[in-house]
């Protein structure tokens, strides 16, 4: 009798934030700020079903001179469908975004998040 | 009689057509500033006649954060910073093979400027949609 082996396809369940850049537009503050919007994002994306491939913290200066740390996600599903699910997180980041005092509002300003969909061969608009 | 920053946003659909790196290099610039020209008229009025103090007017970063103090909507001011990116790359590094080039083409799953220059063009739009509907005395 054949063997059937078996083939794992490695996606991972539940992805982490690189956070590892020693940019120094990422302060302490800038930090802490985009890993409290990182867990936002990821308890949405589990709460949709929706695989989170890489995500990780991409700081620069802009041409104004200011810092700018892009939260950059990319996610198993295809472009339209990374939009709509970067419009679903308004309402949680708006909360978010509610609690902050004067200094937070301002850093947390310079967080943008970049959610991109990556999945080649998207079915159904998954 | 002023210009209406919908024909920038036109005018980058037409310089995807045309092609080239410069077409898509120059339709993301023009969608980036369809965009910016829209935020802060709309936050400031006609050519930020209210910004203070005259006759300055506000510079990139004050227009998305003021944008984000009256748009409860982050996605809509995040698409901005992304555009703004990518059009501060597309205008100042002439070559692509930079880092800051190659690192931008990944971050947003694309091959190259005609992918970006397409997505950026998609962007733009939805952006420039939720702006129209900003109250333009916000």
């Amino acid at each position: 009798m054949a063997k059937v082996r078996s083939r794992t396809i490695e996606r991972p369940q539940s992805a982490e934030l690189d956070d590892s850049s020693e940019h120094p537009a990422l302060t302490l503050l800038m930090r802490r700020l985009a890993r409290e919007q990182w867990e936002i994002v990821r308890a949405k994306a589990e709460e949709q079903g929706l695989p989170i491939v890489k995500a990780w913290l991409s700081p620069r200066w802009d041409t104004e001179d200011g810092p700018v740390v892009f939260l950059d996600v990319h996610l198993d599903c295809s472009p339209e469908r990374a939009d709509a699910f970067h419009r679903s997180l308004n309402p949680d980041r708006e909360r978010w975004r509610s609690q902050l005092n004067d200094e937070e509002l301002e850093a947390a300003t310079w967080i943008p998040l970049s959610p991109v969909g990556v999945a080649k061969a998207a079915v159904n608009g998954a | 009689m002023a210009l209406d920053p919908a024909e920038f946003l036109a005018h980058a659909s037409l310089l995807v057509d045309v092609g080239g790196e410069a077409g898509y290099r120059s339709a993301i610039n023009r969608a980036y500033y369809a965009c910016h020209l829209m935020a802060r008229d709309r936050l400031f009025g006609l050519d930020a006649a209210r910004w203070e103090p005259p006759p300055r007017r506000p510079s990139h970063r004050a227009v998305v954060r003021a944008l984000l103090r009256s748009l409860p909507v982050g996605d809509v001011a995040d698409q901005l910073e992304r555009l703004r990116q990518a059009r501060e790359i597309a205008d100042y590094v002439r070559d692509s093979g930079r880092p800051e080039a190659r690192d931008l083409f990944r971050r947003r799953g694309v091959s190259g400027w005609r992918e970006l220059a397409q997505v950026s063009l998609r962007h733009a739009r939805s952006v420039f949609a939720a702006l129209q509907r900003l109250p333009a005395e916000a």
